[in-house]
């Protein structure tokens, strides 16, 4: 697998197990790349370089963005999927599935407390961005267990 | 699941952290071998009795 997609590589970051998710900062090459990237985007939605450059600075802005996040998101892929071996693979997924099913519980009683309160209005009872994450979740639960069940 | 890993990493002068990176695992999966808490998959089984050039059995009991 490659160590980097564009300009940062993997070893840069670290796994966060304790703290949220993503990567955590592990060397100072992370810090100065973030530094630089944050502040060509910053500089290049500036309203004069805007002006200067007949608005190119933003699209220049936008194309950094896009690498700065499929960076990290590769960064993220290797380090999930290539830099773990078997017994963090494990520990991986049950403390992710873990994760998802408190997220559900809460989802869920959340769609309760909003559909008990709100259905005798004439307003949308439950919010439909919560029932689409959900089925989105069912969806890639079953794609994975349907492609984790002919792949092994 | 018992094994003689310590036994075995003692007698070929292994630390747990050199014997983490010949196997491509992390230090604390080879502790946690060492101590029962972690029964590891047969490829890293096989991958260990290849280290201390050995079987499977030799280093396994069940």
């Amino acid at each position: 697998m490659k160590k980097r997609l564009f300009i940062a590589k993997s070893e840069w970051f670290g796994r966060r197990k304790y703290t949220w998710w993503g990567l955590s900062i592990k060397t100072w090459q992370w810090l100065v790349y973030s530094l630089f990237m944050v502040t060509t985007i910053i500089t290049s939605s500036s309203t004069y370089l805007i002006q200067a450059t007949n608005g190119y600075s933003q699209y220049f802005g936008m194309f950094v963005i896009f690498i700065f996040v499929l960076d990290i998101a590769y960064a993220m892929y290797v380090l999930y999927n290539d830099k773990i071996d078997e017994r963090e693979r494990l520990h991986e997924a049950i403390s992710e599935r873990n994760a998802l099913w408190w997220v559900i519980v809460v989802l869920s009683l959340w769609i309760i407390y909003q559909y008990y309160f709100n259905m005798s209005e004439w307003i949308q009872a439950v919010d439909p961005v919560i029932i689409i994450a959900l089925f989105i979740g069912l969806s890639i639960k079953a794609l994975a267990n349907y492609k984790l069940g002919k792949n092994n | 699941m018992k094994n003689k890993l310590k036994v075995l990493r003692a007698q070929h002068n292994f630390s747990q952290a050199s014997l983490a990176e010949k196997l491509d695992v992390s230090r604390q999966t080879i502790n946690a071998i060492e101590t029962g808490r972690y029964d590891p998959s047969l490829p890293l089984a096989f991958k260990l009795a290849e280290v201390f050039e050995t079987s499977i059995e030799n280093i396994f009991t069940y």
